[in-house]
């Protein structure tokens, strides 16, 4: 079975649990306690990540890190289809690519801006607020101007894609981190709809949305 | 008046408050910062399990004991004192007992102020809503009639006959079960409550908030459990209330005003909120004004 | 050319685009000094409340529209569309929330593609001439960290700006006439139907939201292209204002220190019971026939709003010179735009049903009591049976709507005495396989009919019945037989069934007019008040309808109604006084 090394309160980890439920896929939790011992940090867990952060799978001995490498692995392999990850259209994979990289964005900014508020991380908090407020700028111009044209989602088409899945956590956990969502409207609207996205599991920390 | 005046104008200025697990403290490592009342402050855990808390501003001089706040460990935690005589802290007997697991589960930031933390901890009207599927589920929201009296000796607020649906009450829970809770505010600050445990019917585990304001509207939440389960680590029992406290979290930081408002106009309480109802009005009548909005009644 | 006008807070202020507010979302708003939860209904109506529960403060920007009512997400207390007012706090099943208690609410108008609310009393309505009658496109709008003023000056300033890389060469700018914000119109040369408006949006002393609206006609066929221009150059605009250092980032949202008091403080202890004396004027929107004997009308607000009212409420209708009648109301959680009720026609009884049926036109102004409730529905049952008989169909229609709406399992079970007599029969028949009609059994049919309903029932559902006495009458001794717990079965009583008993005499004393009356044998508590100037609002007169419940301070109450619940019986702290007695020589009266 595949085994995830999972702590509850990681977005990160959360993006992995929540579409391995889409696609209705059994796994093994591993629970690593990020807080408050590090054990992400111990050495039993580096020596299965070095670079000690979570999440990390194990599929048959195949072991993987890096949610948005995950997410890929996992669509590739287990999504028949194809709809979250459609890899036979050259712009629709690029742009996929491309905000998989931003939600990365989005863990530098807005996860550690949650990190030093709720458990005392040791970040520079106004940079990763300010580094936040900025990224959710251009996510919310993108996604007013996606409505305009008709469009749910952060990617062309008519399907979430694996976008949704990599930039929802940290977007909705923002103001955890202290960044409020209240100017972007268009974001708003959208974590609604993905909250509605059929297989949706929450986390602590998000809300559901109304049916 | 500042946050800073109202601090030492409050009651609680001569309370003892939690300022870390000792520990997450490094014996002889180098002191640590936090925030109390709106003041740094510098903890230091020594040898022998002894500690020492001062003002960060405070010049070292020869006499370091002199300029040292009041300190103590208890429960698992560090507690100072900013003000010249401190009150007793109070006691949790249970804690003391042998065949317990006494487990800190952990300090959280939280944008809010201590009161209204301490409210949301006393509060099972809840628990459907915001900590579905463990302590509450739909369509089971009742709240039926409980108990509180306030006594002055002890001065504190306790809760009896709480009485909850809960599909999965503790880490060791399987199956849903009406749980009984006791509730014992002994600290304007701090509260505890007493649950029934699955492992044995004749026993309540102990679960504790501490809060630390570190000032007004910001607070670090430092929970403990005390509890008689032989099977559950140390791990899954922490991971347990990380869960339940990051549920929260932020429904606390979308509470506004962010203080607790002491007029009971402010705010519609209803039966079930009897406990809290009390307790805003304990808070008036002890003379705490940290972290609330004065109201026009103190009965 | 931009317009200055001083004072925001006594004009319409725009506050979202008619697009933001899609359905079953929560918008998050700002006015100055406060936060807004806007949410649209199904129904196409804009709610704009002030963005804090009640109960703990919570945000409901946090919480969720169903389309009907908006949820908090602490402990789920609904409010209503429209009036904003508490339909359901869950932590109490068995009660309604009185109707007073109502979040605050603001105005809401739809205009040129945005929404605006105020702060003043019905300021004059925006009128922009060159908004008036043309095809309206709201941009997107821009948040920007600097004052209203430092906004408005550079817009002014950058309008050159625009012009040089705008769509348009050699625009033209328009002056307009004073406006209610801050306002510039610009025209483009090779666009010449299109022009554009900016609002600004004040958020706080350095915070405000610049809201440009297109208008045209051929021009906004395509307004994408537009759209993008401005947006970038509103962006570059807000980024130079921001890094001049006019502003600083603000990392939360701060509702202004004052709490904001409730505009409405409801006690506690009022809680439970609502003001029985307040009237209301409606208009009959709409009469029709709905089953044989039984006519349904429409009552609609002739001014503002219908107060909100739960499952299980109904008003009294107050006819010049006759007695009040009670009816039900048939509303479903999303229909609050007017109050829906059915009428039977009585040969017996005050007349009030032979009114409406004879006389009683489409378009004619009657007068209404407020929502009450004695029949509050629970919704923490797994399992809900509903048992209708006739005309009781109406408040147990009302609940069916609910448990459908919040996804809670019911039966509704409707006896009638033909196909014809079946008053609201679609909406019956919309619940499909959770409704049963019930046609043409005799009495002795019904009870069998009864019974087997009931023994299905396990211990934790809850029952609810509403029909002729006699019908409630039966059903309560079935359950009864059945060991059901009376806690269980809920019935309206639409008469009081009881035979009064006027026999002993007593005192009541009234403790805020200071008086003493002796209530001799065979005249009621309530006769003796009227006899002595004391006014006590009253309706049916025979212990049913709950309006002349006063509150006891002190006495033994006998009961002999049935609108108190039986709760409110035990604990003694209320009377009805048009029927019941005291054991006690002295009642001391809150009145
Ligand atoms: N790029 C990685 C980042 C993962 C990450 O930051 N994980 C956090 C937990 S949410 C972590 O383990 N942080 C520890 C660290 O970075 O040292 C991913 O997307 O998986
Ligand atoms: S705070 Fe909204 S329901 Fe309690
Ligand atoms: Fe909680």
């Amino acid at each position: 079975m595949l085994k995830l090394y999972d702590y509850e309160l990681s977005g990160n980890c959360f993006k992995i649990r929540w579409f391995l439920n889409i696609l209705g896929i059994e796994y093994e939790s591993v629970a690593v306690e990020f807080y408050p011992s590090k054990e992400h940090k111990s050495a039993w867990f580096k020596e299965i990540n070095p670079l000690g952060q979570l999440p990390v799978i194990d599929d048959d001995d195949f072991r993987l890190r890096d949610a948005q490498a995950i997410l890929v692995y996992i669509a590739t392999k287990y999504d028949s289809s194809g709809n979250w990850y459609p890899s036979h259209d050259a712009s629709q994979t690029g742009e996929i690519a491309q905000w998989l990289s931003f939600a990365d964005s989005l863990t530098a900014t807005i996860s550690s801006a949650r990190l030093a508020t709720t458990f005392f991380f040791d970040f520079d908090l106004e940079k990763c607020q300010t580094g936040g407020h900025e990224l959710l700028r251009i996510l919310d111009e993108h996604l007013w101007f996606q409505e305009q044209q008709q469009l749910e989602w952060i990617c062309r088409g008519r399907h979430p894609s694996l976008a949704e899945i990599a930039c929802f956590p940290y977007v909705a956990l923002s103001e955890e981190g202290g960044i409020s969502r209240q100017e972007f409207a268009a974001v708003r609207r959208w974590t609604d709809r993905v909250k509605r996205i059929p297989g949706f599991i929450g986390m602590p920390g998000i809300f559901p949305a109304g049916s | 008046m500042n946050s800073l005046e109202i601090a030492k104008s409050c009651s609680t200025y001569s309370c003892w408050h939690p300022l870390f697990a000792l520990e997450d403290l490094e014996e002889g490592g180098v002191p640590v910062y936090t925030q109390l009342l709106d003041q740094a402050v510098l903890c230091e855990r020594l040898s022998e399990g002894k500690v020492s808390v001062r003002l960060a501003d405070q010049q070292r001089g020869p006499d370091r004991q002199a300029e040292d706040l009041h300190s103590q460990v208890q429960f698992g935690f560090v507690w100072a004192c900013i003000g010249p005589n401190p009150q007793l802290l109070f006691d949790i007997p249970e804690y003391h007992e042998p065949d317990r697991r006494n487990v800190c589960t952990g300090v959280f930031g939280v944008e809010v102020s201590a009161p209204r933390a301490i409210e949301n901890f006393l509060d099972m009207g809840h628990f459907p809503f915001v900590h579905t599927g463990l302590l509450g589920i739909e369509p089971h929201t009742e709240v039926v009639d409980y108990q509180v009296t306030v006594s002055d000796e002890p001065n504190e607020i306790v809760a009896t006959e709480c009485l909850f649906f809960q599909p999965q009450a503790a880490v060791g829970s399987v199956g849903g079960v009406v749980t009984e809770y006791v509730y014992r505010v002994p600290h304007p600050f701090c509260a505890i409550l007493y649950k029934s445990c699955p492992f044995d019917e004749s026993r309540r585990d102990v679960i504790t908030i501490f809060v630390q304001p570190e000032s007004e509207e910001r607070i670090r939440a430092h929970t403990m459990m005390s509890i008689v389960d032989p099977e559950s680590s140390d791990t899954s029992i922490r991971l347990f209330q990380q869960m339940i406290f990051g549920q929260d979290k932020p429904i606390l930081e979308n509470q506004f005003p962010k203080k607790l408002p002491l007029d009971p106009l402010d705010e519609i309480s209803i039966r079930a909120d009897r406990v809290a109802v009390a307790y805003r009005k304990w808070l008036a009548s002890g003379g705490v004004r940290y972290g609330v909005i004065p109201g026009a009644q103190a009965t | 050319m931009l317009y200055l006008n001083g004072d925001a807070s006594k004009e319409w202020i725009p506050v979202a685009s008619g697009t933001d507010l899609v359905p079953r979302h929560v918008f998050h708003g700002r006015l100055p000094g406060q936060e807004l939860a806007i949410w649209r209904a199904d129904d196409g109506f804009v709610n704009i409340w002030q963005n804090r529960c009640l109960h703990r403060g919570v945000r409901l920007t946090i919480g969720t529209n169903d389309g009907a009512q908006l949820r908090c997400q602490y402990h789920g207390w609904c409010y209503a569309n429209r009036t904003g007012s508490c339909t359901y706090i869950p932590a109490h099943p068995g009660d309604s929330p009185a109707p007073t208690l109502t979040n605050r609410t603001f105005p809401s108008i739809e205009k040129y593609g945005l929404v605006w609310t105020t702060l003043a009393d019905q300021p004059p309505v925006p009128a922009i001439e060159a908004l008036e009658n043309h095809v309206t496109v709201p941009l997107r709008a821009v948040s920007v960290n600097a004052s209203m003023q430092t906004v408005c000056n550079q817009l002014q300033h950058r309008a050159k700006r625009f012009d040089e890389f705008g769509p348009a060469n050699d625009s033209q700018i328009e002056v307009m006439s004073s406006g209610p914000m801050h306002v510039e119109v610009r025209q483009f040369a090779d666009l010449p139907d299109a022009s554009l408006t900016f609002f600004i949006q004040p958020v706080d002393e350095d915070r405000s939201v610049i809201r440009g609206v297109l208008s045209g006609d051929q021009a906004l066929a395509e307004p994408l292209p537009l759209l993008r221009f401005f947006s970038s150059a509103l962006n570059e605009m807000r980024d130079h204002i921001e890094s001049d250092g006019l502003t600083v980032f603000r990392d939360t949202e701060k509702i202004s220190d004052c709490p904001g008091k409730i505009t409405k403080p409801v006690k506690p202890s009022n809680y439970l019971r609502a003001p029985s004396t307040q009237m209301l004027k409606v208009r009959v929107s709409k009469k029709r026939q709905e089953a044989y004997g039984v006519v349904a009308l429409e009552l609609s607000p002739i001014k503002g709003m219908l107060p909100g009212a739960q499952p299980g409420a109904h008003i009294d209708i107050c006819l010049p010179g006759k007695h009040a009648a009670q009816y039900s109301l048939v509303n479903g959680p999303a229909e609050t735009g007017r109050y829906l009720i059915g009428v039977k026609r009585e040969e017996a009884g005050g007349g009030v049903s032979r009114h409406i049926h004879d006389e009683l036109q489409q378009g004619d102004e009657v007068e209404i009591s407020f929502p009450k409730n004695r029949f509050p529905l629970r919704r923490d049952a797994v399992n809900t049976v509903l048992i209708a008989g006739g005309i009781g169909i109406t408040p147990i229609l009302s609940m069916a709507k609910t448990l459908s709406h919040v996804n809670l399992d019911f039966v509704l079970h409707y006896f009638v005495r033909s196909e014809g007599h079946t008053a609201f029969a679609s909406e019956v028949s919309a619940f499909e396989q959770n409704a049963n009609l019930h046609v043409g059994l005799s009495v002795g049919h019904t009870q069998d009919q009864v019974s087997e309903i009931l023994e299905k029932c396990d211990p934790t559902t809850q029952i609810y019945v509403c029909g002729p006495p006699p019908m409630l009458d039966m059903v309560q001794c079935v359950s009864k037989e059945q060991g059901i717990s009376e806690k269980m079965v809920h019935t309206e009583y639409f008469e009081n069934p009881n035979t009064i008993d006027l026999g002993i005499a007593f005192r009541v004393v009234l403790s805020r007019s200071n008086k003493v009356l002796a209530i001799p044998q065979g005249k009621t508590i309530l006769q003796v008040l009227q006899e002595n100037d004391i006014d006590v609002p009253s309706s049916c007169e025979q212990g049913a309808c709950g309006t002349c419940v006063v509150k006891v301070l002190l006495g033994n109450p006998v009961h002999q109604d049935v609108c108190l619940t039986e709760i409110e019986k035990q604990q003694g702290n209320w009377i009805a006084t048009c029927v019941s007695r005291s054991s006690s020589d002295e009642l001391i009266l809150d009145i």
